[in-house]
């Protein structure tokens, strides 16, 4: 297992780099991201086996996430509390070469398209969603989920659970906010498909899971309540399944959902849910870039778990049953890594060598790499 | 806030420069009694000490006026002058030469205690004894002012209890000159102790989790706790409440935790970044 740390700031995110085998960059914040500035940093894994900081960027907010272009292997975006998202050369030194500032809140999220490389997104707090293009400064598109209860009682409080153990932290701008139910319009993810370059995804505080489809001159859009109301925290598209995805929350457990099955949207069923999956709420949820049955979860019990999905079988291509939490002998969580001592909220799995190397890093400050499938 | 009044040692604002004229002013009285009574502490006493004694109250008896002008109505038209020229001439209340020299001879056969004069003039008093250390008012009382003395050291005991409070609240980080804490900042109070509760009693984490084991050691919900209890809170535009918040520099904003007790600088110093791009 490999351990950098970053002294005085919290990891919010990490991504390898689609172009280098031995690069990482890091999405951190100081003061747990309440207050403060936050921080690029760019890892590389050393011969010696050892992980450096080659570069590292200040910014005058805390950074939330980061996604790697696609298109260039030098630039990275980073989504900034300020309401901007701002795009480094790791070869240039200590300010941006481009700022991309239409959000009004928070930005929560950034993701580069994997398939139209000249597109990136983003979600915020002020409950949009943008797609970008690293080339102009405004947005090409803005989107707004609204699901039925937006556009019927929007007027209305909806009625969302508390949950005692809902330790979702507002960042620093959010602190002064007079209502804590305004979660709800906070998007916490947004990504494309890894299938369908018009695809995206996106979730948010108001248990509603978002589908976009880029090429609707309307933008209409399918939600569905994922979460039975609480906040959905991440969703990730299946890499092997394109009509798969799966989005976890703050009721501690994780759903995979299939989109053919969203018919009744209110009354979406799952196709497997790992219930109890982390003792506390889950942060993060990635599937393998190697298997279709795996995915990879974060979570604010400070740990980063390994599941198999068992309601389906890649071999014999057919449902098998749901995947138990508490069945650790079994095929349900194959590996635990308890090594962080704060919230774990962010991690990736590696492309690159053996497959099942994964990095996480929490607001301990500590990144660490470690192999999920071993044994 | 004045600073004699974040004091709670009774001693120290007793010496303090504020109160040193009172000392000065009051000082003569008690020492003298005290150092009075300490001369006249018979316990061992010199034979000269005592003839001493015996010939003083006998001299000064008889040496005393019998008369005051103001008591003596009768015969005050004819004898008027004859006593006021005898008092110009002849002070009564002089000690006679007997007693200055009993008195001398009493004074050197007492060669290591200090010996207070007789005289009334406060310049000539001793210096200062360690028993004299004591309240001001305490002192006032203690000469004849007439108030009780319990009801002295309850007023006492109050108020040092007041002051040992007010200390405690500093303490606390509760109160401060300029800590009354805005909008913003319970806010994040309130939110910090919500998450205190919350993880100190998980309801979905068993028992025999490890992450009750690590919420014991985590950094973070000690901070929260810390904003939750006053003692860590945000810091504040210039500390200015009247400084428009949109027209400072975006360097100053509430960009630092800080400690309501010493306010030094709490987790992660703000280092502000300009906001240029590489053309």
């Amino acid at each position: 297992m490999l351990k950098y740390h970053m002294q005085g700031f919290s990891g919010y995110n990490v991504q390898y780099s689609p172009y280098f085998d031995n690069k990482l960059a890091v999405a951190s914040a100081s003061n747990y991201g309440l207050v403060g500035n936050g921080r690029l940093s760019i890892l590389d894994i050393a011969p010696n086996g050892q992980l450096i900081e080659t570069k590292s960027f200040l910014t005058q907010d805390c950074l939330f996430d980061i996604a790697w272009n696609e298109q260039h292997e030098k630039q990275v975006v980073v989504a900034q509390g300020d309401g901007s998202l701002r795009l480094f050369d790791i070869d240039l030194a200590k300010y941006p070469i481009a700022i991309f500032n239409e959000h009004k809140k928070e930005v929560m999220s950034c993701n580069w398209n994997l398939i139209n490389k000249t597109m990136f997104t983003s979600s915020s707090w002020d409950g949009t969603v943008k797609i970008w293009s690293p080339t102009r400064k405004e947005s090409l598109l803005t989107l707004r989920p609204t699901p039925k209860w937006k556009k019927h009682l929007d007027s209305m409080e909806p009625i969302i659970p508390k949950r005692r153990n809902n330790i979702q932290i507002q960042p620093s701008h959010k602190i002064n906010m007079p209502n804590n139910n305004n979660n709800k319009d906070c998007i916490y993810q947004s990504q494309f498909s890894p299938h369908d370059p018009n695809l995206l995804i996106c979730c948010s505080g108001d248990s509603y899971t978002t589908i976009f489809d880029l090429r609707d001159p309307y933008n209409t859009q399918r939600n569905f309540l994922s979460h039975a109301g609480m906040e959905v925290l991440s969703a990730d598209f299946n890499k092997y399944r394109p009509n798969v995805l799966a989005t976890a929350g703050v009721d501690n457990s994780i759903r995979i959902w299939d989109f053919r099955m969203l018919v009744a949207r209110d009354a979406a069923i799952c196709i497997n849910e790992i219930v109890n999956a982390h003792d506390l709420a889950v942060r993060k949820v990635v599937w393998s870039p190697h298997h279709s049955d795996i995915l990879l979860s974060t979570s604010y019990d400070m740990s980063c778990k390994i599941w198999n999905d068992l309601s389906y079988d890649p071999i014999q291509q057919r449902k098998t049953g749901k995947t138990n939490s508490l069945d650790f002998t079994g095929n349900g969580c194959r590996f635990i890594m308890n090594q962080h001592t704060e919230f774990v909220f962010g991690a990736d799995w590696s492309m690159w060598g053996q497959p099942g190397y994964v990095a996480s890093t929490g607001w301990d400050g500590n990144v660490f790499i470690w192999n999920g499938l071993r044994g | 806030m004045d600073s004699s009044s974040c004091s709670t040692n009774p001693v120290g604002q007793f010496l303090s420069p504020k109160n040193n004229t009172l000392l000065s002013t009051h000082r003569p009285i008690v020492s003298r009694k005290t150092q009075v009574s300490d001369h006249y502490n018979t316990n061992d006493a010199s034979p000269h000490e005592t003839t001493f004694m015996n010939r003083n109250n006998q001299d000064y008896s008889v040496n005393r006026p019998h008369l005051l002008p103001a008591q003596s109505q009768q015969g005050i038209a004819e004898d008027w002058a004859s006593q006021f020229s005898s008092m110009q001439i002849k002070d009564p209340l002089e000690f006679s030469q007997e007693y200055k020299r009993l008195y001398s001879s009493y004074e050197s056969s007492q060669p290591q205690r200090q010996v207070p004069p007789m005289s009334m003039n406060v310049a000539h008093q001793p210096l200062p004894q360690p028993s004299m250390f004591v309240p001001s008012p305490l002192r006032q009382q203690r000469n004849g002012d007439g108030m009780d003395i319990d009801s002295y050291f309850d007023l006492q005991f109050q108020s040092v209890e007041k002051e040992l409070e007010i200390e405690n609240n500093a303490n606390a980080g509760t109160a401060r000159n300029d800590n009354v804490l805005d909008e913003e900042q319970l806010q994040l109070q309130k939110t910090a102790r919500d998450i205190v509760e919350s993880c100190s009693t998980p309801s979905s984490i068993s028992s025999n989790s490890s992450v009750n084991a690590k919420f014991a050691e985590s950094k973070f919900i000690g901070l929260m706790r810390k904003i939750s209890d006053g003692v860590v809170t945000l810091k504040k535009i210039n500390g200015d409440k009247n400084v428009d918040q949109s027209q400072q520099a975006p360097s100053v904003g509430n960009n630092e935790f800080y400690s309501t007790v010493d306010e030094s600088v709490v987790g992660t110093p703000f280092y502000p970044v300009d906001d240029t791009v590489h053309m």
